[in-house]
């Protein structure tokens, strides 16, 4: 486990010293881009603390950065609202909370888990963007709300203005660096190590006094939080918000940006974010068509190089494991 | 992409003549860039292939002539993946890294409002071609699509003297068919029709039953549906199985029904549109055949890329006639220009950048697909009480 952390903490290191000198080599336009990247990496990030450490999947979780891009949205459209920024950011981050809190009290609670948990939180995410589309006096429906101005405040006699490229890119590498290093520390201490306990044998677990569904309840939570916290930095740097940030799509995307990044990393969710959403946009901009086909060969090749231990050789392992279960069972 | 070369080798004879000459605006070695975002793949597209191709069009047209004031169309084509996400990065980088002249495209809203977000910070013209709700009113921002009154205002009359006087209106849950719905009611009533009820479904609906039934009930005299995309090849589908004896009016084109609705479904609907393939004059009939040469002769196109192929050419002849490739310049030459389009004569007004477009109502034929001019209610100009340029 040492071993393993100075490792990470090696290479976090290195991913900050590279972040610190790119905007030495980049010109605004190429800040721009890796800043709305590492948002969606710290959306990454987010999904991971809450699937790699309890092992299930939420697939709606854009459903939180969507709620939080709507929340930020409202807040900093309206002029009646003193420190529109600061409080946008604190409601973009408790709304997508206690939307989280809500969801997760019946679900976790109620013994919901693994698969069931996924179709839940899938409708969870589609239910999210029809409101979005169809409650179109608040939400501006499917055009959205447009004008979101840039992230404005002073903190101590320091006045923060992020309307250009260099101050916003400098401001979300220094939150995404914060946010990650502070869920790694939980995530490695006792309380990833009672996650794990949960996630190998939940009854166990319990049984040895730990409050299980509340650990998950408290994690999801943590997770919904920091997803909010990235749709509302993202809707002031993009200047709009729109239905799709809290749809489907975006959901099914940040699945794969930690599937193709590793799972359970944090780390690795961030960079697999920032890769292929770079690599996306590159490869559409020559052939429209070939980003798509490409996209499902790479999921596919990772989730069985990783997912599966052993590789492609496993499958047949596997497969005899289960006709072998089956006939005992008969 | 490739095909951007293709436009440039398909003028190059041309240009290579043309700039013999050129006249002054134009360096010879410059080009002009022309930045399209448009919905290749995701949800639009089907309806993306044929506006990308009406670009191509205008762009050949324009290189085989004299281009830009002699300067040949680039294009530069980007894939929006018809996502907000996908429109404000394509938008970035055609203005950032590809320096373009001008941004045109994309055909759903959300599209539209990241497209214009990006666009109306960097104060970059951005020509819209889809036909919207309306409600945007910015001076970097054209369109040339009709926005709801246009179609509506003067469809209603007739709708309530030839088909009847109520309508129930089945509709997809989002921001155009309630703009369309308020404009429908406005209208008919002052033509002394009723709207006796409406019907709002999420997308993904796969049961229209209800509703078919309460029409069989209620017997309005006529079915206004504004359900898009999959779910109106589902409703549709479902129309003729209920066995809906009423008319339909549909917001249906030749592209769509010949891609996305199995055969003859639409047939005998109604739709109002600014451009249909069937109009009989000498540039449509031109702009088809060109059309159908360059992409096959069993294309179909539709007002949505007849409106993009119109933007490209209002903008050429405006940039001609600034003299510049400026933002500002070409805006304030665009309203003295008239183009010669396949739908007819358009200009647009300079007090909210829309266009004056033709209004018709198609009939669908039996094949399910063309369609027939019901009535031509001539040029419409958009009203915007909410944009005063």
């Amino acid at each position: 486990m040492i071993a393993g952390d100075r490792n990470w903490l090696l290479i976090f290191a290195a991913c900050v010293a590279l972040a610190t000198i790119y905007p030495l080599i980049a010109d605004g336009y190429q800040l721009t881009v890796i800043r709305d990247a590492l948002i969606f990496g710290l959306f990454a990030a987010s999904l991971d603390f809450f699937w790699g450490r309890t092992g299930i999947l939420c697939f709606g979780h854009a459903a939180f950065f969507g709620i939080g891009g709507y929340i930020m949205a409202l807040v900093t459209l309206n002029d009646a609202i003193p420190f529109a920024s600061l409080l946008g950011i604190m409601g973009a981050v408790a709304g997508a909370a206690v939307v989280a809190a809500i969801i997760g009290y019946f679900l976790f609670f109620g013994g919901i888990r693994g698969s069931y948990f996924t179709i839940v939180t899938l409708a969870m995410g589609v239910i999210c963007q029809q409101a979005a589309v169809s409650w179109s006096s608040v939400t501006g429906g499917d055009s959205g709300l447009i004008g979101i101005p840039p992230i404005e405040f002073d903190v101590g006699g320091l006045h923060v203005d992020l309307s250009q490229d260099l101050p916003s890119y400098i401001f979300v590498a220094a939150i995404v660096a914060v946010a990650v290093l502070t869920l790694w520390s939980i995530s490695r201490g006792r309380w990833g190590t009672v996650l794990t306990a949960i996630q190998d044998n939940e009854v166990r677990a319990a049984a040895l006094g730990h409050n299980a569904p509340l650990r998950l309840l408290v994690t999801f939570v943590l997770s919904a939080a920091i997803a909010g916290l990235a749709g509302a930095l993202y809707v002031c740097m993009a200047g709009l918000v729109a239905p799709d940030l809290s749809g489907l799509l975006l959901s099914t995307e940040v699945i794969v940006w930690v599937a193709v990044g590793g799972r359970g990393t944090l780390l690795g969710p961030v960079l697999g974010a920032i890769f292929i959403q770079r690599a996306q946009q590159t490869i559409s901009s020559f052939n429209p068509s070939l980003w798509p086909l490409l996209l499902g060969c790479v999921f596919v090749f990772v989730v069985i190089v990783f997912i599966l231990p052993d590789g492609i050789l496993s499958i047949y392992a596997r497969l005899k494991v289960l006709f072998k279960g089956r006939r005992r069972a008969q | 992409m490739i095909s951007r070369r293709t436009v440039l080798k398909s003028g190059g004879a041309a240009a290579a003549f043309a700039m013999v000459g050129a006249p002054s605006i134009l360096r010879a070695a410059d080009t002009v860039k022309v930045g399209l975002s448009i919905p290749i793949t995701g949800l639009q597209a089907i309806l993306g292939e044929t506006l990308l191709n009406c670009y191509k069009l205008a762009a050949a047209e324009l290189n085989a002539a004299n281009g830009i004031g002699g300067r040949q169309v680039e294009l530069f084509i980007e894939d929006n993946q018809t996502t907000t996400k996908g429109a404000i990065d394509k938008a970035r980088k055609l203005i950032n890294e590809d320096k373009v002249d001008v941004i045109m495209g994309t055909i759903i809203s959300p599209e539209r409002s990241a497209t214009l977000s990006v666009t109306s910070k960097a104060k970059k013209l951005f020509f819209y071609p889809t036909n919207f709700e309306g409600g945007e009113c910015n001076r970097y921002f054209v369109a040339t699509g009709p926005i709801p009154m246009q179609q509506v205002d003067p469809m209603m009359p007739w709708v309530a003297e030839n088909l009847g006087k109520t309508i129930y209106v089945m509709a997809s849950d989002y921001a155009w068919p309630q703009k369309m719905t308020e404009a429908i009611t406005a209208a008919y009533e002052k033509a002394g029709g009723k709207i006796i009820g409406a019907d709002y479904y999420p997308f993904g609906t796969t049961d229209f039953g209800p509703a078919f039934q309460k029409i069989k009930s209620l017997k309005p005299d006529v079915v206004w549906s504004m359900v898009v995309g999959n779910d109106a090849v589902t409703q549709l589908k479902q129309y003729r199985s209920f066995d809906i004896k009423q008319p339909l009016i549909a917001p249906l084109d030749e592209v769509f029904n010949k891609d996305a609705l199995p055969p003859g479904v639409a047939a005998g609907t109604y739709a109002p549109q600014p451009y249909w393939m069937a109009l009989d004059n000498p540039v449509n009939k031109k702009f088809i055949s060109s059309f159908r040469e360059k992409f096959g002769q069993e294309k179909m196109v539709n007002g949505i890329g007849e409106a993009g192929y119109n933007g490209l050419h209002l903008y050429a002849l405006a940039a001609e006639k600034a003299g510049s490739l400026k933002d500002d310049d070409v805006l304030a030459a665009l309203p003295s220009i008239e183009f010669d389009a396949p739908q007819g004569k358009i200009r647009v007004d300079a007090t909210n950048n829309h266009t004056l477009c033709h209004s018709y109502v198609g009939k669908a034929a039996a094949d399910g697909i063309g369609y027939e001019i019901a009535r031509d209610f001539g040029v419409i100009a958009p009203v915007t009480p909410y944009c005063k340029l």
